[in-house]
């Protein structure tokens, strides 16, 4: 080879190739059966992400047999290790594989780093201990270079609540940016979650709301429902770029909590009595039921307390202080009706509730004939929550209390065993007329003859009067017609005492009037008397 | 002698009267007063008698008696169910109607009565005097000749409906006017609960009341509503210047079944040759039709291919 040499002249560069003086004679460098590329593939489009492992692959054969490493170089220059082991970027390396059979695939791979560039060259070699080959780059996409993509920054997050249902949280974000810009710039985007974890730019598990994506400072709203419970909510806000790399560490959870507020409950189509006049019952109570519908934007489970105040109109609410019976009935707790509109719990937003109030005989009347024609009844509904908060609502409709012209007797009309041709006088055997409605009264009365399986004794021989010890002569004759004895009884104000007067009976048997039981009926009939005698 | 033989007299056959005591009566209202009547018109008024110990059944007896000079107005009044009638046992409360046809050449004026009612045992004690209840309400009226329109709305509410039934608005209108009348519009929002205003109606067909008379009346409206909660905001305009507002909660129910007397089940097959095959089943007035042969029945069931009867959906079988 040396006479060759000096025979020939000097030999062109080109055609010698650099080895160390231990290079085995007759050594082969390995050469690309497949040529470097990246895996993933890293582009623009889909850059490889800062801590993700980015995998160079690539199959070289070597013609003596030798193993071969495979070298991705930051720049166009290897050194091989003359026989220790893998080679040397001269200018710094990704990576570089271990040592490969010849004719299998070797890899090593590259975890981004924040201080790489986005843009990175990267030149393939394969070596085996003596020799290296010439670069490769590899081809269209999977070549080189990598493009790198970095966390995007995330300064810091906070919301606007507490708010309240049917309004809209909004958490807001302060220096946070994605500053790569290779290609085009990056982007990022606000994602808040009701529990820990994000995969891919979206929630693991449910999501409050997320933004659009935007150069800086994303922020996103969520429309709290109706109804929600009052109180503190977890959230975790994440911040993802365009490619859905994310933050994943520090802060993204701390400042996502919200509250919901408690919000005061309202109540609406409140009603007495279906809307309907009401009628009273003679001397006792009457049901009168208010109903309404109360609404809680925390649920209907958030209602503590209903209560109704029912009062005549012209007292005002402030008027009825206490249940009175006349013209107040006050503090009525109210239920939740037992079908129909009920609470079910969580996520029903309103129930009806129903007062049950009896309302006495003697309840204050306000229609035409009463002594209130331009008031009327009317109701306020109070619903209290658990905080404490309270909403009202009167009745849509105010209704009217009727007037009950009422009365009941008691006491008998026991005149004893009689002779014929005695009398009872003075007029002695006491009846006693109560007012049982919510009206003045008198009494209109009438008679029937009374009537024995023989005999008969006229009508006309019972008389009346509502003073004590008047004679029989001067007594008022019963008759067949109606006839009004003006008691002036006035209005009932207490339900167990009721207004009273008396009438005095008194009776004149006829001479020979035969002895046995007689029959006959008398009526009291209730006049309602005009207002100025209630 | 003579008066010991009274005496003995008495013992023997005393002439004794005793009573029992029985509880109140009542009328509502205790004067039927009505200040703007038409003539030629029909007034009608709930009366309702009550009694706080309605222990026995009590025979009810109506009268009427003119209090008005020129006319007889107990020619013009009417009851329902009529005159007489039961008071029953154990009713607190009982209610019937009064009507006043007042004539139509009724001269405007003044026009009164006195009603009573009595209510005696429908079976007297024997041997005692029987106390009698009674009412008395006076009947007292004045004719006009005036159009009064005067109508009130006392309740606006919408309830829960089937998603497959018209949004049905129901509106107590009492006509206090001497003319059939109605409100004059309606208008109707339908929010959700996050307060969003989803649909809104608007009507001036509202059905009229009779004068003198509260009625219910619905309004209905088609509408597009999904199934969910709601509420509605409702404003009746009425007398050219009253508006009654009121807001009404409700559900939007999930769809009524189909018809019960026909029954339609789709059934998805799949093949070995992993194609599917839909068969549909009809199911008749709620019976399966059947062919009873000698040795017991047999069930007749839609077959593969049965033409006019059956429609296949999805991918067909491959042949």
């Amino acid at each position: 080879m040396l006479l060759l040499v000096v025979a020939f002249g000097r030999i062109p560069k080109t055609l010698i190739t650099p080895v160390s003086a231990d290079v085995p004679v007759g050594n082969l460098i390995p050469s690309f059966t497949s040529p470097p590329a990246e895996s993933p593939e890293s582009r623009v489009a889909t850059p490889s992400n800062e801590d993700d492992t980015l995998s160079f692959l690539a199959t070289a054969t070597d013609g003596n047999g030798d193993d071969y490493y495979l070298a991705i170089c930051k720049s166009n220059a290897v050194t091989a290790s003359d026989g220790a082991g893998a080679p040397t970027c001269d200018g710094g390396s990704w990576c570089v594989s271990a040592a490969t059979a010849s004719g299998s695939e070797a890899s090593c791979g590259y975890v981004p780093q924040s201080g790489d560039s986005e843009n990175n060259n990267w030149y393939g070699f394969v070596c085996d201990e003596y020799e290296c080959s010439t670069a490769d780059q590899g081809s269209g996409i999977p070549g080189s270079p990598f493009v790198v993509n970095h966390y995007p920054a995330f300064g810091s997050v906070s919301n606007n609540g507490p708010k309240d249902p049917g309004q809209y949280v909004t958490w807001s974000t302060s220096s946070t940016s994605d500053s790569d810009s290779y290609g085009a710039s990056d982007t990022v985007k606000l994602v808040v979650c009701d529990s820990q974890g994000i995969t891919s730019g979206a929630c693991d598990g449910n999501e409050f709301c997320s933004s659009s994506l935007t150069a800086s400072n994303p922020s996103c709203s969520y429309l709290v429902p109706t109804p929600t419970d009052d109180g503190s909510y977890t959230a975790y806000a994440y911040v993802v770029d365009n490619h859905n790399l994310g933050y994943d560490t520090g802060i993204e959870s701390s400042n996502g909590d919200f509250g919901v507020n408690s919000t005061t409950p309202t109540i609406t189509s409140v009603s007495i009595n279906s809307s309907s006049d009401i009628n009273l019952t003679e001397g006792d109570y009457t049901s009168v039921i208010v109903h309404g519908t109360v609404s809680d934007d925390n649920g209907c489970s958030d209602i503590e307390i209903v209560t109704t105040r029912t009062f005549r109109s012209g007292i005002g609410v402030g008027g009825c202080s206490a249940t009175n019976y006349n013209n107040c009935y006050k503090q009525y707790v109210c239920s939740v009706v037992t079908s129909g509109n009920t609470c079910t719990g969580a996520g029903d937003l309103s129930a009806d509730y129903e007062c049950d109030i009896d309302f006495s005989y003697h309840t204050e009347s306000t229609d035409a004939s009463s002594l209130y024609p331009t008031e009327n009844w009317t109701s306020i509904m109070s619903a209290r929550d658990y905080a404490l908060h309270i909403g009202n609502t009167y009745v849509s409709t105010n209704v009217e209390v009727i007037s009950l012209a009422a009365l009941s007797v008691t006491g008998t009309m026991d005149y004893g065993s009689l002779a014929p041709g005695s009398t009872v006088d003075p007029l002695s055997v006491l009846v006693t007329v109560n007012a049982s409605g919510n009206t003045g009264i008198n009494a209109e009365l009438s008679g029937t003859d009374l009537s024995g399986a023989t005999g008969t004794i006229a009508v006309g021989n019972q008389k009346y009067s509502d003073t004590v010890s008047t004679a029989y002569s001067s007594g008022t004759t019963l008759t067949s017609s109606a006839v009004e004895l003006s008691l002036l009884i006035p209005k009932t104000t207490t339900f167990g005492s009721p207004e009273s007067a008396p009438v005095y009976w008194g009776i004149s048997i006829p001479n020979e009037t035969p002895a046995e039981a007689y029959t006959g009926t008398v009526t009291y009939t209730a006049v309602m008397t005009d207002t100025g005698d209630w | 002698m003579k008066k010991a033989a009274l005496i003995i007299l008495l013992l023997l056959f005393p002439v004794g009267f005793v009573s029992r005591a029985y509880a109140g009566m009542g009328v509502s209202p205790g004067a039927i007063i009505n200040d703007k009547v038409a003539a030629g018109t029909t007034f009608t008024q709930d009366v309702y008698i009550s009694r706080s110990d309605p222990d026995i059944n009590l025979s009810a007896e109506i009268t009427v008696e003119s209090s008005t000079d020129s006319v007889d107005v107990s020619d013009w009044v009417r009851f329902e169910p009529g005159k007489s009638f039961t008071l029953p046992k154990g009713e607190n409360q009982f209610k019937f109607k009064v009507l006043v046809d007042v004539p139509v050449d009724t001269e405007p004026g003044e026009y009164s009565a006195i009603m009573r009612l009595s209510a005696a045992p429908e079976e007297l004690q024997e041997g005692i005097v029987n106390i009698a209840q009674g009412v008395r309400f006076d009947l007292m009226l004045t004719v006009t000749d005036e159009e009064i329109r005067t109508v009130k709305v006392r309740l606006a509410q919408v309830d829960s409906f089937p998603q497959s039934d018209p949004l049905k608005v129901k509106i107590k209108v009492q006509n206090e006017g001497n003319v059939e009348d109605a409100p004059n519009s309606l208008d109707l929002s339908v929010y959700d609960l996050d307060n969003n205003l989803i649909e809104t109606y608007s009507t001036t067909s509202i059905e009229a009341v009779k004068p003198y008379e509260t009625d219910d009346v619905y309004v209905e409206f088609d509408h597009s509503l999904d199934v969910g909660d709601y509420y509605a905001e409702i404003a009746i305009n009425y007398n050219e210047k009253d508006k009654f507002v009121e807001t009404s909660y409700f559900t939007v129910t999930a769809p009524l079944d189909q018809p019960p007397d026909e029954k339609v089940v789709y059934s998805t097959v799949e093949s070995a040759d992993n194609v599917e095959k839909s068969y549909r089943y009809v199911i008749i007035g709620g019976a399966t039709v059947l062919v009873f042969g000698l040795v017991g029945y047999v069930a007749i069931t839609l077959s593969k291919e049965r033409a006019g009867v059956q429609k296949s959906h999805g991918k067909k079988k491959k042949s």
